[in-house]
């Protein structure tokens, strides 16, 4: 995996597929903190503290996509852009959630953002790359090709 | 740049100096070269009479290679100097580390020469070819009185590649490559629709200039978007599918030829991996892989490790024989070359690829397996597809197709999609034509970012329960 390259080709990166997977993700979180709550719910007898740490990060990502939408609707043009230079690797993931999250703590009010914006499009990074893994094409040249 | 030939040891670099560096990045390696390259291009792209598009593009550059286990370093620049060939001698070797590798045989070369070196592109003259495409340009529009558009593209390319080895071998080919297409948009009671065809091969322009090859493609381009004028939605639901012959390869090109190359197998990711010696196919289905056909576009007289090309068989009456391999993928599993290692430039690293690769006819009559298909689709034309390699499924539009009741070919179907997977599709052929055809020469294949021409061919066939998408309720 590539810290600035995204792996894949450049063109072919689709705005759906981009899309598909902000979608995932932001969903993915939701049901990812239904799972680390349940977790937690089982831990709370043997691992008060574990338990209460576990159902505390269960419950930020159970309702992260109320306010994580804007996050990922602010990254798509500029995911969009990027994969279209061929410079969407996850390092690149990273550095533009954790800014797009550095904007966002202010005006929520929250210091989250900048803390779940590098990791939740390092994740919408994967899903991409798990797709676009081993995918071939066939076409037509180019016209400007021989 | 000049037009002169490309001699990179007598022009840019000293060539002791060269192998002293490529030797510098190889010690301890198992493999690695030196690929040098020059490649110059033009398109010419006359849309609706006027030209949309003049280009001529000229680079060179060279890539360094080092290879250590499944390790490989690759270092690339635009500036063929001694200075910029230390350096990438320095980057490349970081993937050797500490070495303790055995430098791998070289490869056999060969003196076979597929196709010319003359530059296609100086054929004609850049008024020649304008001309031409405005020609082609009335032509069409004289065919019929529905033609409302019309796209024709002349383009042409040389590549000039050297290859340095460690052992002090020096592996040249020039590798011409020319292609006309012709698109055609139709308009009748305010339907629109859009043929087109091409062709083109590694040869000069002089060949695709001359009207007995352009006015077939301009009538056929147009044939194809009167037949879509009457076209009705496609049928949704598995049915089985004849594929015409020729063209509709691409889908055997995808589904099945990608998942038969080395690195695939050895990372098992492809469907077949692991397979070697297994029936994946139906009785009859013979596969190959072939790059020394004469002035094809997938033909390379030597792959871009200097591996010369060969005609592999891939799939031997539906057993699974062998694998398409590059040098570091074919040593990790312990086989020979097959002369498949390629790269889109001196920029990518080279990977196994395919080059024209077709399946053998059968016995059977085309007329009698289409008379045979009961209910489903006719597919002739297709505009492009992907596959997943690591389950095999794939994705095909159809650009033309034609709906199949009880062997009778019925109205043109627009819009559909053939969806399957390339295991399942090798085991539901049911006939085999006899009327092997290869496609005109205008394929490109995608891998890993990597673009290359390619060739595609099949006889008709049958392949039964194929999921057809389409629009129709």
């Amino acid at each position: 995996m590539n810290f600035l390259r995204w792996p894949g080709e450049a063109k072919p990166l689709h705005w759906v597929t981009l899309l598909t997977s902000a979608v995932t993700v932001w969903v993915g979180a939701a049901v990812l903190g239904i799972v680390v709550a349940q977790f937690a719910r089982l831990l709370s007898d043997s691992h008060a503290d574990l338990a209460l740490m576990a159902g505390g990060i269960g419950l930020v990502l159970l309702f992260s996509p109320l306010y994580s939408w804007i996050g990922f609707l602010i990254a798509l043009p500029f995911e969009y852009w990027l994969a279209r230079r061929q410079f969407f690797g996850w390092g690149m993931a990273l550095l533009l959630g954790t800014a797009i999250g550095a904007v966002l703590t202010p005006i929520l009010d929250t210091i989250l953002p900048l803390f779940m914006g590098g990791p939740m499009l390092v994740l919408q990074w994967l899903v991409i790359a798990t797709v676009e893994r081993g995918r071939t094409r066939f076409a037509p040249p180019p016209a400007d090709s021989p | 740049m000049t037009d002169a030939p490309f001699r990179p040891f007598a022009t840019h670099l000293d060539e002791a100096e060269a192998l002293s560096a490529l030797r510098a990045a190889l010690a301890g390696a198992d493999d690695g070269e030196l690929f040098l390259e020059r490649r110059r291009s033009e398109a010419i792209v006359l849309d609706d009479g006027r030209v949309k598009t003049a280009s001529y593009d000229a680079c060179e550059g060279f890539g360094l290679r080092a290879v250590r286990g499944e390790v490989a370093g690759y270092a690339h620049s635009t500036e063929i100097s001694a200075a910029a060939l230390a350096r990438a001698s320095e980057t490349a070797r970081l993937a050797v580390g500490d070495g303790g590798g055995t430098l791998a045989d070289p490869p056999t070369g060969t003196n076979l020469r597929l196709y010319s070196d003359a530059d296609p592109m100086a054929d004609a003259g850049f008024a020649f070819k304008i001309n031409l495409l405005r020609e082609i340009d009335a032509y069409a529009r004289a065919l019929d009185p529905r033609v409302v558009q019309v796209s024709a593209t002349l383009a042409a390319g040389l590549q000039e590649v050297e290859i340095l080895r460690p052992e002090g071998l020096r592996l040249t080919d020039i590798r011409p490559m020319a292609r006309l297409n012709i698109s055609i948009i139709v308009d009748h009671a305010g339907r629109r629709e859009s043929g087109g065809m091409g062709g083109g091969g590694r040869f000069g322009l002089a060949r695709l200039m001359e009207p007995s090859h352009w006015q077939p493609l301009a009538r056929e381009a147009l044939r194809i978007a009167l037949v879509n004028l009457d076209a009705e939605p496609a049928p949704a639901g598995v049915m089985d599918v004849v594929l015409g012959p020729g063209w509709p390869g691409i889908l055997l090109h995808e589904a099945i030829g990608h998942g038969l190359e080395g690195d695939f197998n050895r990372k098992k990711t492809s469907a077949f991996a692991g397979l070697m010696g297994q029936r994946i196919a139906a009785p009859g289905v013979t596969v190959l892989d072939d790059g020394t056909i004469p002035d094809r576009r997938g033909s390379i007289s030597i792959d871009d490790e200097g591996t010369a090309s060969a005609r592999n068989v891939v799939i031997e009456d539906g057993i699974l024989v062998g694998y398409m391999q590059d040098r570091q993928n074919a040593r990790l599993m312990g086989v020979k070359p097959t002369g498949n290692g390629r790269r889109e430039s001196h920029a990518h690293i080279p990977m196994p690829r395919m080059t024209n690769t077709y399946m053998l006819g059968g016995n059977e009559d085309p007329a009698t397996i289409l008379a045979g298909l009961k209910d489903g689709i006719y597919a002739v034309g297709f505009g492009g597809g992907q596959v997943d390699i690591t389950n095999g499924k794939f994705v095909f539009s159809c650009t033309e197709a034609y709906r199949v009741k009880n062997g009778q070919i019925g109205a043109p179907v627009k819009g559909a999609t053939l969806i399957g997977d390339g295991a399942t599709a090798l085991q539901q052929i049911r006939a085999i034509g006899n009327d092997l055809a290869l496609d005109p020469g205008i394929g490109n294949c995608g891998k890993a970012g990597q673009w290359v021409p390619v060739g595609v061919g099949q006889p008709t066939l049958m392949i039964g329960g194929l999921t057809v998408g389409g629009a129709a309720a």
